[in-house]
């Protein structure tokens, strides 16, 4: 296996074509495997379970974790994927448990699904070591017969934040056995909690370490991270607790080699490149035929499926033997069999090449593969990084491959080398005080116990328990605080998105009545509408009805030639102006909107030339989304109203929509999200404030601070996108700074020199 | 949502001033007519009502003792809670808790209020003194084994205090059993309405009776929580009439309008055997296939063969199950098998499921062959 990449690294090397798009090569050198002998005082059974699994020795890093452990310090494991991290926890949690059978341990994995991979590989040393230690898995999925059982008799719990949070704690007397003697909590992928659900994770860490108090334990902490720039803030800010830091690991490593890829200009005058899609399909296939095991990782659902459509099309010669070549795409929204199904045939090596989203990026045993490839940078540094660790095995060469999109942040990436291969990734972020999440959480945790007065949760909890007791549903009296409310109030907080409605995808094809997969209610107005392609493993379905009521979407096999895109109109409403402030350049508004969205249209996409060939009418209900918004006014006596106001029209509308793409672009550099976090609007004539104005809302109903932090950054968001502008080398504009020129709306004057303008007579004048 | 952040920088300002005043805590001296205090939080009613001297209830009650639990009157004691929310989770306090015992002089009911938060662990101390959780008690409620007992035990156990232990009867289980069929819900009020046939002229809903107890918290208000009192009471009330009507049905099993008379039967046959196979054997008589199949193979196990193929003659050709228990009767019992062919032979015409014709083929079989051998006997 070995000799082909080889091979194919030196038939790449020797490819001018090939090379003329790579921006940078780097080569990792294998290393050696640093070993320790197995602790002097493991327990026998414990020592015997790792010697019936072929464990004589640990690797310097493992044997270090059980030290730390058992010197009764919290961990944090800061390790790349396949350095054998797992038994860094397993290890000294078993060896507890073995010592003192009544001890309890809490496992805790960001998604179900990963949760089920843990039981199994638990499972298999329970089984080949006769440990005598009951594992259950506590999630939805549960039954209600095994769900007692795993409370009474469980000694490690295997769970997600979310069951935590809405099933366990609000119950924890239902758990009082479990929690007075739970010793141990591991946190596995604790990088997985930025943002909006690292804020959340951080408060449902408070809540169960206020339980835990209450029934007299202190469990320590053990959690792991991948290679993030700031793990143990990260880790400290969530757990609240001194971690003490395991960075170095003693497990060998293959040489890696990672490509940075731009595709070929196509156009230069539009900017436009070979499409990612196209590009990513191409490698794939080159390795798979080479008997290479292959994984791509694609941005969205339909690239997902649209790339593996294509690599299972050009592998389908009857006169060679590729076409016995497997490949699946693997997606959220696939059934939990059949994502089994998926992974154990990629473990056993019936599968040979997979195409995923980030699904696959977290911690699933997929075995190794060889070749990475990313198709457009996943959004940050630390993804890009687990994605590419993918390939890799122990022993022997493995590729990763970036294939740059023509995005500013992907191109940004490709042409600074420095940037990603540089010492720090980005930095988790979260803000456990964040007004909206704190308060669920303030709520949920009175819910479980009073709070006494002189008690701390959070920075600051009184100004949001004083909130709470004016509105009614918490009651203070002596000196103590009272959930007084009838609701529960874990239902109504989800720690992921605010909908957690899901459509279900329905195969009616000849009579069947077969459920194939699922998707969240927003998603499914954008890929379930009436007439729609649906691609679903490689297959191709039209939706022939779409009940948002019952959430079903009744779908039937075709083989067409073309794909959808849904064309959404957007309307936004202001509710409430909060604040109004007289900037630099603009007038800024904070305030709540009303964001209306509805699928009003759809485009058909040809297959592989993806150029549009017919238009559809729809007439799906809106969605409505309650949010903050920072809105920019271009008004009279402003700056940058005064030099808009001598444009023309045509040039007007030209301006708004630049700024609006490149500040939606270069904002998550400074707000740390992500661009699908943020909303852009622009209006010409806004009928609330009668004048331009360009709205940027956060996507999370209800706001979690963006608005407010895009406020605080405006200047610093504006000056960079005009520098991007200004530095890039299209003529009139591409995907990669304002947009590219869209034919459609015949703009006589080229709209890169229109937007230039303006912004140097802005400059001008500031 | 207004900038939840600038309110709260508001509400820290003022939060100096406000430190000092404590939160409205609201400790009555007294509470409504008629109730005692019985701790500083705790306040207690004793109300006692005499018996219709006209009405059974006390028959009808000692005989639902007998029949249900074996038990004499006194030991009964039904109990119901109110609580503060409905989908139970540790934010949920029982404020209300009451019991009724039944005697000779009459029902008295007893009902516990917990007149603010900081009293619980009080209040349920005050519970435990005063309920007669003892070994030999026998606890009625409504849904009490999958609610209101499970909450409770939470309450003691947030409190760090030993729960008591309730041998308990949940009637809810014996109104579905007999009701289920007939009533839109289970619910009390339901059965009330439906069963009992109570009306109540002024009620509070269910679902209220939270916001009703907070606002009572808040300001006081005792004008709702009377109803509230009112309310409770009279669902303890209505427990002990809906456990006379049933201890008189077990005494006397008989027809009701909207009873499922079959459930009733069986349930009459484990608890009173005498008259609940007699109710069974009228059902019998009046083709009740249920009915019909169990007192026929009661019959056959006492040994009443032909009082057995009496009543199942009228329906053999009727339900299959009849005919089945009848065809063994042939078979074994008067040994005609030339009239256990006939009537099998009439049951292989008739669509029955594939394994039931199978069983069926091999008694025609096996009766065929019994009939030949006769024969040659015979000759």
């Amino acid at each position: 296996m070995s000799e082909d990449i080889r091979t194919q690294l030196n038939e790449l090397q020797a490819d001018p074509t090939f090379m003329d798009c790579v921006t940078h090569w780097e080569r990792i050198p294998p290393r050696e495997g640093v070993y320790a002998d197995l602790p002097a005082d493991l327990h026998p059974t414990l020592r015997r379970a790792l010697e019936d699994l072929g464990i004589s020795r640990l690797y310097s890093h493992q044997e270090k974790a059980c030290r730390i452990v058992r010197d009764g310090k919290h961990l944090l494991i800061v390790t790349p994927t396949a350095s054998g991290k797992t038994l860094c926890y397993n290890l000294p949690v078993l060896q507890s448990i073995l010592e003192d059978p009544g001890k309890r341990a809490l496992y805790l994995f960001p998604t179900k699904a990963l949760s089920q991979d843990q039981q199994a590989s638990l499972n298999v040393s329970i089984l080949t070591g006769r440990l005598p230690v009951k594992v259950m898995t506590y999630d939805g999925d549960t039954p209600a017969s095994l769900r007692t059982v795993a409370r009474e008799t469980g000694q490690i719990i295997i769970s997600n934040p979310d069951m935590l949070h809405s099933g366990i704690l609000p119950n924890h007397p239902k758990w009082i056995k479990f929690f007075r003697t739970l010793s141990f909590v591991v946190i596995d992928e604790i990088h997985i909690y930025r943002g909006v659900f690292g804020s959340h994770m951080a408060n449902v860490i408070r809540r169960l370490k206020r339980i835990c108090s209450f029934y007299g334990v202190s469990p320590l902490f053990i959690c792991s991270s991948a290679t993030i720039g700031n793990p143990l803030e990260l880790g400290t800010r969530i757990v609240e607790e001194q971690l003490e830091v395991l960075a170095e690991h003693g497990a060998p490593m293959g040489e890696k080699h990672i490509i940075l890829y731009n595709p070929p200009l196509v156009d230069r005058v539009q900017g436009i490149r070979r499409g990612v899609v196209l590009e990513s399909e191409r490698l794939a296939v080159r390795f798979l035929k080479a008997g290479i095991k292959t994984i791509v990782f694609a941005r969205s659902r339909i690239h997902t499926e649209l790339i593996a459509t294509y690599i299972r099309g050009r592998l389908q010669n009857v006169y060679t033997d590729n076409h016995r070549i497997r490949v699946e795409s693997y997606r959220g929204g696939y059934l939990p069999l059949e994502r089994r199904t998926i992974e154990e045939g990629l473990r056993n090596g019936t599968v040979q090449g997979v195409v995923a989203t980030n699904a696959l990026e977290l911690g699933i045993d997929i075995g190794g593969l060889d070749v990475a490839i990313l198709a457009g940078f996943p959004g940050s540094i630390s993804s890009a990084w687990q994605q590419a660790g993918r390939a890799g095995r122990r022993q022997g060469v493995s590729l990763a491959i970036l294939v740059a999109s023509s995005s500013p942040l992907d191109q940004f990436m490709v042409k600074n080398p420095d940037y990603f291969f540089g010492r720090s990734p980005e930095e988790g972020f979260l803000d456990p005080e964040n007004p909206y999440i704190y308060t669920d959480h303030v709520r949920c945790t009175v819910f479980e116990l009073p709070l006494r007065q002189e008690e701390a949760f959070g920075k600051d909890v009184v100004p949001i328990l004083d909130q709470l007791e004016e509105l009614g549903t918490i009651r203070r009296t002596q000196r103590t605080y009272y959930w007084s409310d009838r609701s529960y109030p874990a239902e109504g907080v989800s720690l992921r998105s605010a909908s957690s409605e899901n459509v279900v995808i329905l195969d009616i094809t000849g009579g069947r009545n077969r459920v194939i997969g699922e998707m969240d209610r927003p998603s499914a107005k954008e890929l379930l509408f009436p007439n729609a392609v649906y691609l679903h493993r490689g297959l191709q379905y039209m939706v022939k009805h779409l009940d948002l009521e019952q959430k079903r979407a009744e779908v039937e096999e075709v083989e067409v030639n073309y794909y959808t895109d849904a064309i959404v109109k957007r309307d936004l409403k202001v509710l409430l102006v909060d604040e109004e402030t007289e900037g630099a350049l603009f007038h800024m508004v904070v305030g709540d909107i009303l964001v209306r969205s509805q699928v009003t249209k759809f485009k058909k996409i040809r297959f592989h030339s993806h150029e549009t060939i017919g238009y559809g009418e729809l007439s799906l209900p809106e969605e409505e989304m309650h949010t903050r918004s920072c809105i920019l006014v271009f008004g009279k006596g402003t700056k940058a109203g005064e030099i808009f106001q001598t444009r023309n029209e045509e040039e007007k509308t030209q301006i708004l929509l630049s700024l609006g793409t490149v500040y939606r672009q270069i904002a998550p550099f400074y707000l740390l999200c992500e661009p699908r976090d943020i909303g852009v609007s622009e209006r010409l004539r806004d009928p609330h404030f009668g004048e331009p104005a360009l709205y940027f809302f956060d996507q999370y109903p209800g706001g979690t601070g963006l608005a407010e932090s895009f406020k605080k950054h405006v200047s610093a968001i504006h000056y960079a996108s005009a520098e991007l502008i200004r530095s890039c080398p299209c003529a009139e504009g591409c995907p990669s700074c304002i947009g590219p020129r869209d034919p459609q709306r015949e703009v006589t004057r080229n709209p890169k020199e229109v937007t230039l303008r303006y912004l140097a007579e802005l400059d001008g004048m500031s | 949502m207004a900038d939840l952040r600038a309110r709260l920088e508001a509400l820290r300002q003022t939060l100096k001033e406000r430190e000092k005043k404590e939160a409205p805590f609201f400790q009555p001296k007294h509470f409504l007519e008629g109730w005692e205090r019985f701790g500083e939080y705790t306040f207690r009613r004793i109300e006692r009502i005499p018996l219709d001297p006209d009405a059974n209830l006390l028959l009808d009650l000692q005989d639902g003792a007998k029949y249900f639990l074996s038990c004499s009157l006194d030991q009964l004691c039904w109990y119901d809670t109110e609580t503060t929310g409905l989908s139970g989770g540790a934010g949920t306090v029982i404020f209300l808790f009451g019991i009724a015992q039944v005697s000779s002089s009459g029902i008295m009911v007893q009902q516990f209020f917990l007149s603010d938060f900081p009293g619980e662990a009080e209040f349920l101390t005050r519970l435990l003194e005063s309920i007669p959780f003892s070994a030999t008690t026998r606890f009625l409620s409504y849904n009490g084994a999958a609610y209101d007992f499970p909450l409770l035990k939470t309450r003691y156990l947030l409190h760090r205090l030993s729960p008591p232990s309730m041998h308990q009867l949940d009637l809810l289980y014996l109104v579905r059993r007999l009701w289920k069929k007939s009533l839109p819900d289970c619910s009390l009020p339901t059965v009330e309405r439906f069963v009992l046939h109570k009306e109540r002229s002024i009620d509070i809903p269910g679902r209220l009776i939270p916001q009703v107890y907070f606002q009572y918290l808040r300001w006081g208000a005792l004008d709702e929580i009377k109803g509230v009192i009112q309310h409770h009471k009279d669902d303890l009330l209505s427990l002990v009439y809906l456990f006379a009507l049933l201890g008189s049905l077990m005494r006397e099993p008989m027809n009701i309008e909207g009873l499922d008379s079959t459930a009733l039967g069986l349930m009459a046959a484990t608890r009173n055997p005498i008259k609940g196979w007699k109710f069974l054997e009228e059902l019998a008589k009046n083709g009740n296939p249920v009915a019909l199949e169990r007192v026929s193979r009661r019959f056959r196990t006492e040994g009443k063969d032909e009082e057995g193929h009496r009543l199942r003659t009228p329906y053999i050709k009727v339900f299959f199950s009849v005919a089945l228990e009848e065809l063994k009767h042939l078979e074994h019992v008067r040994k005609d098998y030339e009239a256990a062919m006939e009537l099998a032979q009439f049951w292989m015409n008739k669509d029955l499921p594939i394994p039931v014709r199978v069983d069926l083929c091999r008694r025609l079989e096996r009766l065929r062959n019994k009939i030949s051998t006769l024969k040659l006997v015979g000759n």
